[in-house]
């Protein structure tokens, strides 16, 4: 009897075993799949990482020359009012010796 | 006896008179005690068969010698031969007492052979005495101890083999003597030993007889038949040749047992005892062949014998029963009588002796099959507790290793679920990131959006302040110069203003400047400068390979503002009739040369102004280098090393 229940208790650990082999398998190819997926999806998210950073730095670029431009501008834009100033200080004085000047 | 004899010759080998007197003159001549008493024990054993007191007398000497140099050997080996001295004289008891002492020493002293020999020749003795079980063991003894031996230092097993056969013979047990026979058959044949191998052919006969098994014992007789004759074995050759007629005479084949029993009776060396049974079997033969006249006359011969032998007298019922039968059979029923009372007469008195070797038989038969049977159920609880034992073993490995593999398993979900976790997080922190640019990147295009429109609205400024002054100029007839001079002033810089804004605007329109671009930016710019100044030729040629390479805005906006105050100052300064630009690629550099054939100048001499500052400031922003290089009367170079970094292909 012992015996029997013994070879029974034997058969049914090599059943729980090979069925354990087949989960430790079916786990780690899991395991792998998941891994290779994760992969594929971080390379397109850091593709689009990669795009939307090319796309800011060419935008930072022209940014900075946008900032260089109003610098720029600002200055010509004294340089402009100034000249116009002197115009318009040589244009009074003539009017005054000619006498043109609305009284 | 006869079995014991054939062992101890297969010990020794056939020992010739030759060898007998080499031994004698080794015994006489040599002064190595050892070999002394070797040679002295061999020849005794010759001489145990033949002569058994000159046997002893050897033996004695052999005693003496192998005592006073200590061979411990020679003396284990003597007591096995006196052991054989005694067997032969029929003292079996001093004979087991040699046996066992010379068992003792051997192992004692570690004669693996001579221990092999004393336990076969102990066998010998107890099948001798009857004690079959006994035999049984020792000959299983002395195998097993053989078995053990390196196969140059082993004893014959055949002997064993052969011993162990007729014993279960004995025992009525014709199987198991069969397989023995057999064994020891396989291994006489292997060694070529042709006597032997008849012996063997022989035994396995009788098996088959006794099992029945008449086709198969014929087949084998014959065969026996054949090696005995080969090998000259007469002896065997008609002990063969009889259990051969005995066997066709049970198949009813009385002709050819007729022939094998007379062919038997042409040998000389015959001995009474066999021509008196053959006899028996010629008469019982002719008798079924219906001649009881020719029966008669074998009848007689045989009856002959029988008076000259007395003592073979009760082997010989089947000869009285078979004469009578032939009397009966020839009408003469007196004499007849007389001789079926003789036949009963020896059945009686062989039956009393039979009946209580039979007796003995069965008790032995008893015994033996109730020890077997006790070995046997030994056996089987000890397999029983073996295979107990080896199924718990195999439960507490089962278990270890199902543990083992649940660990494992839950190792691996545990590995599984914190990599989910740890891609989880990287992937939020990705699209995290991803998020934040994007933002930025919105802003950025708003702030772009924002600037753009607020210089085109500069730049209709601009143009309307240059429209308003044309138009003053056009519309009044200035003639103070320096009111004039004031207007142009405001004019050409507001023309400047829009020019550099509207370079800036083309630059800022790209997110990257193609080199292509740059080339009909700068060549646009040199047709205006070309309007300026017809006496000056201007040369532009790029390398093919960068005209599909992008620069970033700035680095284009740069490079071009560097080129264009490059050509400016030259076209101002340099009174040059050629001014050339090229763009080419070396190793890892972009390289740019101005180049003009003008006057030149001293570098040394000349401080350096806002125009050449703001060249260096341009191309050290874009990680270049830039150098001038120019000499009076042999005109001005200016060469801008940028690195292949700035560019790239997409």
């Amino acid at each position: 009897m012992t015996f029997l229940i013994s070879t029974t208790m034997v058969i049914l650990l090599i059943a729980i075993i090979l069925l354990l082999i087949a989960a430790i398998i079916y786990l780690n190819i899991a395991f792998y799949k998941e891994k290779r997926l994760f992969r594929i999806r971080i390379e397109s998210l850091q593709q689009i990482i990669a795009d939307i950073t090319k796309t800011q730095s060419g935008q930072v670029n022209r940014l900075r020359l946008s900032d260089a431009l109003d610098e720029k501008l600002k200055a010509d834009n004294a340089t402009l009012n100034h000249d116009i100033f002197g115009l318009n200080f040589e244009l009074f004085d003539i009017l005054s010796k000619n006498n043109l000047l609305k009284k | 006896m006869l079995l014991l004899i054939l062992f101890s010759r297969t010990i020794s080998a056939a020992q010739e008179s030759r060898e007998t007197d080499s031994l004698f003159r080794i015994v006489s001549k040599t002064r190595n005690d050892s070999v002394k008493v070797k040679a002295l024990n061999k020849l005794a054993f010759h001489y145990i068969f033949n002569d058994a007191q000159k046997a002893s007398v050897l033996l004695k000497q052999s005693e003496r010698i192998a005592r006073r140099s200590k061979s411990a050997f020679g003396y284990s080996e003597m007591i096995n031969f006196r052991g054989v001295l005694m067997d032969v004289s029929g003292n079996s008891d001093s004979a087991h007492y040699y046996f066992s002492r010379a068992l003792q020493l051997s192992r004692k002293y570690h004669f693996p052979n001579l221990e092999v020999r004393s336990i076969n020749n102990l066998g010998m003795v107890y099948w001798n005495q009857g004690r079959f079980n006994e035999a049984l063991h020792s000959f299983f003894e002395a195998l097993r101890v053989n078995e053990t031996l390196p196969v140059s230092e082993q004893i014959n097993n055949a002997t064993c083999y052969n011993n162990i056969g007729l014993i279960y013979q004995e025992l009525d047990l014709n199987a198991k003597a069969l397989q023995y026979h057999q064994k020891a058959y396989e291994i006489r044949k292997r060694d070529n030993l042709q006597k032997e191998q008849a012996i063997s052919l022989n035994n396995i006969g009788i098996c088959y007889s006794s099992m029945g098994k008449i086709e198969e014992s014929i087949h084998t007789f014959r065969k026996g038949l054949a090696i005995a004759k080969a090998s000259g074995n007469d002896i065997d050759y008609c002990k063969i040749l009889e259990n051969l007629g005995n066997s066709l005479q049970t198949q009813g084949k009385f002709d050819e047992a007729i022939a094998c029993y007379k062919e038997v009776l042409k040998f000389p060396e015959l001995g009474p005892k066999s021509a008196i049974g053959v006899r028996g079997s010629l008469v019982a033969a002719y008798n079924e062949r219906n001649q009881p006249k020719v029966a008669l006359q074998y009848a007689n011969e045989g009856l002959a014998l029988i008076k000259a032998n007395p003592e073979y007298r009760n082997f010989a019922s089947h000869l009285y029963q078979y004469t009578a039968q032939s009397y009966y059979m020839l009408g003469d029923i007196k004499k007849g009588e007389l001789y079926n009372r003789d036949f009963i007469a020896i059945t009686q008195e062989v039956f009393s002796n039979d009946n209580v070797k039979q007796i003995a038989g069965y008790e032995i038969r008893y015994e033996t099959a109730k020890k077997e049977k006790l070995l046997a159920e030994n056996k089987a609880k000890l397999l029983q507790n073996q295979a107990e034992t080896r199924q718990k073993n195999y439960l507490l490995i089962g278990v270890s290793i199902f543990l083992l593999f649940a660990i494992l398993i839950g190792l691996l979900i545990f590995r599984q679920q914190k990599l989910k976790h740890s891609q989880l997080e990287q992937e939020h922190k990705l699209k995290t990131a991803i998020a934040h640019i994007e933002t930025q990147n919105k802003l950025q295009e708003q702030r772009l959006s924002i600037s753009r429109d607020l210089h085109d609205n500069i730049g209709a400024q601009l143009t309307f302040i240059i429209s308003s002054v044309e138009n003053i100029k056009y519309a009044f007839n200035i003639s103070d110069l320096k009111l004039g001079g004031k207007l142009e002033n405001i004019s050409s810089f507001a023309k400047s203003t829009i020019v550099e804004l509207r370079d800036t605007i083309w630059a800022m329109n790209n997110n990257a400047i193609v080199f292509e671009d740059l080339r009909s930016r700068i060549l646009n710019f040199i047709e205006k400068a070309k309007d300026a100044t017809d006496t000056i030729a201007f040369k532009f040629s790029i390398d093919e390979n960068l005209s599909a390479m992008k620069l970033s805005s700035i680095a284009g906006m740069n490079i071009y503002r560097t080129i264009q105050e490059a050509v400016n100052n030259a076209v101002k300064y340099s009174e040059a009739d050629e001014i050339a630009i090229t763009v080419s690629q070396s190793e890892n550099k972009i390289n740019i040369a101005i180049t003009d054939n003008g006057i030149g100048f001293d570098i040394q001499a000349i401080e350096k102004g806002n125009g050449l500052q703001n060249m260096q400031k341009r191309i050290a922003d874009i990680e270049g280098t830039i150098s001038i290089t120019s000499h009076p009367t042999k005109g001005t170079q200016i060469a801008i090393a940028l690195p292949t970094a700035v560019v790239t292909n997409k």
